[in-house]
Parts: C-alpha cells; structure tokens; sequence
C-alpha cells in the first residue's frame, strides 16, 4: 500500500526548490535585498498556511510566483510611492525609441541596474516572462492583468532596457548602436 | 547570446543568502507550533464547551446505547496524549541543541536504569535521521525517558513513561491499528504529529513525530521488538 505523503512533506517537495529563483525576482522588482528576504519569507509562509488550496499536479511555481507579487504589491504601497501605470505608459508612448539588441560586452552588473531603472510594472513583466520563461498567459495570471497587457509591457520593457543599456555601451565608448527616434 | 539570455544570466547571478531557506522554515515552523499552542493550551471556554458538549454527549448515549463513537473517540485522544505531552514539551516548546550529545553522555543522562534503552532504539534511527539526545524529564507532572531523533526542523521522539495504576490501552476501549509478534500497536493523529504506542507489563512506549501516519509506524513496529526485551528490566 502506497505510504500516503503529508502537506509538510508535499508542501516541502513541491514549494521549496522554488526559493532562490522568487528572491532574486524579489530583489529585482524591490530593488533591496532585505526586504526580499522578507517578502520571500512571507511568501512561503502564506504558500504554507494555504497549501491544502493548491490542486497536486497543477503548477506550485507560478502558483508560489502569484503569492509574490500579491505580496510584493502590497508592500510596494507601504514602501514605496510608484508612479501610476498610465502615467508611466504615457511618458514612454512619446519618448520610445529604437534600439539594438544588448552589446556584449556589457557586465551583468550593467545589465541589472539597468533593469532596476525600469518602471516597476514593466520590470516585473520582463522578469516572469524573459528571465523566468512564464507563458504570457501563466505571467497575467501572476500579475493579475489581462495578457494583452503583459504584452504591451513586455514589448515596452526590453526596449526600454535595450535603450538604457545601449546608453551605458556608449559611455565605454566600446559600441552602442544609433538612435533613430520612434516615430 | 540573446537578450534573454543575458538577462537570465545576470539575475541569476545574484546571490541567495545561504540562510534564507532556514529563516523561512524556522517561520513555517514558528507558525506550526502556534497552531500547535493553540491546540495544546485550549482556552477555558473552549475546555468548558467540550465538558457541556460531553454531557450532552453522555445523556445521548445513555439513550442511544450504540452511539458510542464519539466518547472513544475522545478517549483515544486524551490517552495517546500522554506521550505527545512529553514530546512537546522537550521538543518543540524548549530550544534544541544544534549537535548531538555524545553516546556517553546520554547513558549518562538516562541513568543506569534506563542506558539500556539507548541501543534498543539507537540500531533503529530512521533513515535521514540522527540520534540528538536521550534524557530522563518530567512534564504535566509525569516522568518520562525520552529520546530524540532529528532529520534538519523536524524531531521524532521516543518516549517510555510508567504505567500508572489500571492504565492501559486496552482498559481504554482503543482498538489496535495492528499487531505484530504478539504486540498491538495503537496509532493517533494530533494536528500535524502521528503518535504511535504499544504497551508492556509496567510501560507505555510512544513514538511520535511529523511522519506519515505508516511511516510513524514502522519506525514504532522495527524497534518495538527490542525495546519490548529490553523494558521488563528496567
């Protein structure tokens, strides 16, 4: 007779490979290592208390990535003062350019602070989808917004970073391409 | 390289905090034995809700002479709780220790009259875990022998107490989960811990811990054989 597994046990298995991967996506969007540790902890403490919720063989890691941004979101209220998203949009609909795609020769220091300066809705995008690999429809459900939208800010996010990091190429004076400015 | 390969390299080569997996166990585990807290210390209301749900019980039964399931029920749990009480008290309520005492220290701990308890359960220690400490201590009033196991967070204890006059499992109306070389075995479930206990002529012996139920059990059944030869004596 098969020797049935406990909720600590599965909670244990399924939930805890997933730690390292949710506090780096923590740092990036947060920006503050210490308080990634603390969402993370958070997180899988809310992930534990309601674990007997989640369905076996359903996905624990974008079910763990939802528990994290909820959390996140609520603390960026307490935490920070963000601009509002449509602000954000529209600033970027008249100021978009073109850019090519990262140089080289850029560190991956170069490259995670230019995500840092990305609008924090935007970042969150380009981390689930580009860096976590999320399917855009795993990535709304996580955010809680319509796919349409994670579209419409992935688009908008990685040619942010491109321009910020084709700025920091042309600082070296090693690369970055020309500017054609959109429109 | 792509874009969203370097992208992936650069986040993941932030580095996570080598504590970070045990601060967040040590939360869920803080949380575990609150929920345990709030079990084991019922508040009065709640312990004078069960006495009236009881009698209301107890004049129903009168009644209806097979409607019985319910007051076993509550026997079984306040028996097999003796062992949990010790277990809780040793090992989640009070600060472990981070290294195991050494072989010597606790036969030394347990006393001659209880050192032979050590390897009757020592050869059994579970897979992944280790033997921490064997002691003699008294909670709610009672002695216990007790030894610890431990596998990272979680302790599996090994309990043994004296029998007191006309304690048994069987004068309490538990039916044995099952019964190996001549021993029933009794088995129980309390919030998150699986309580398993056979009895001997003078002892109660309990093993409890956060396995599985089965699991529980079988580290019970493989070392109840020695520590039934070895109780007699001490």
């Amino acid at each position: 007779m098969p020797t049935p597994i406990s909720n600590n046990e599965r909670f244990e298995a399924e939930a805890t490979p997933h730690m390292a991967d949710l506090y780096r996506t923590a740092t990036r969007v947060l920006g503050e290592r210490s308080r990634a540790e603390d969402v993370v902890q958070e997180v899988y403490l809310q992930a534990w208390k309601s674990f007997h919720r989640f369905e076996p063989g359903t996905n624990c890691r974008a079910w763990l990535y939802k528990i994290l941004f909820h959390c996140v979101n609520h603390h960026r209220r307490k935490w920070f003062r963000f601009p509002l998203l449509k602000e954000t949009e529209e600033f970027l609909e008249t100021n978009l350019t073109y850019t090519e795609p990262i140089p080289e020769h850029l560190t991956d220091e170069d490259i995670l602070a230019a995500m840092d300066q990305m609008p924090a809705d935007f970042r969150s995008v380009v981390l689930l989808v580009d860096v976590e690999e999320f399917a855009y429809k795993e990535a709304a459900e996580i955010l809680g917004i319509p796919i349409g939208t994670v579209m419409s800010r992935l688009s908008r996010g990685r040619k942010l970073l491109r321009e910020s990091l084709d700025e920091v190429a042309k600082d070296y004076g090693v690369g970055g391409s020309p500017k054609e400015t959109k429109g | 390289m792509s874009m969203n390969s370097r992208l992936k390299r650069a986040v993941e080569s932030e580095p996570v905090p080598s504590y970070l997996e045990s601060r967040v166990r040590a939360t869920i585990r803080e949380a575990e034995l609150e929920k345990v807290r709030v079990w084991w210390h019922a508040p009065a209301w709640g312990l004078a809700a069960t006495a009236a749900v009881l009698m209301v019980g107890f004049f129903a039964l009168r009644r209806q002479e097979n409607a019985t399931i319910g007051g076993l029920t509550q026997q079984v749990s306040s028996f097999m709780t003796v062992g949990l009480t010790d277990h809780l008290h040793c090992t989640m309520m009070r600060k472990q220790q981070a290294e195991p005492s050494s072989l010597e220290a606790m036969k030394s701990q347990l006393g001659p009259r209880y050192a032979a308890l050590l390897p009757a359960v020592e050869s059994h220690v579970p897979v992944n875990y280790r033997l921490l400490d064997a002691h003699q201590c008294k909670a709610q009033g009672r002695d216990f022998v007790h030894l610890v196991m431990q596998q990272g967070d979680r302790y599996l204890s090994v309990v043994v107490t004296e029998r007191r006059a006309g304690e048994a499992f069987s004068t309490k109306n538990l039916v044995p989960s099952l019964a190996q070389a001549g021993i029933e075995f009794y088995q129980q479930g309390a919030g998150n811990f699986q309580i398993a206990g056979f009895e001997s002529a003078q002892h109660l012996v309990y093993v409890i811990s956060e396995l599985p139920a089965e699991k529980n059990r079988q580290v019970m059944m493989a070392m109840a054989g020695d520590l039934r030869r070895v109780l007699p004596a001490l």
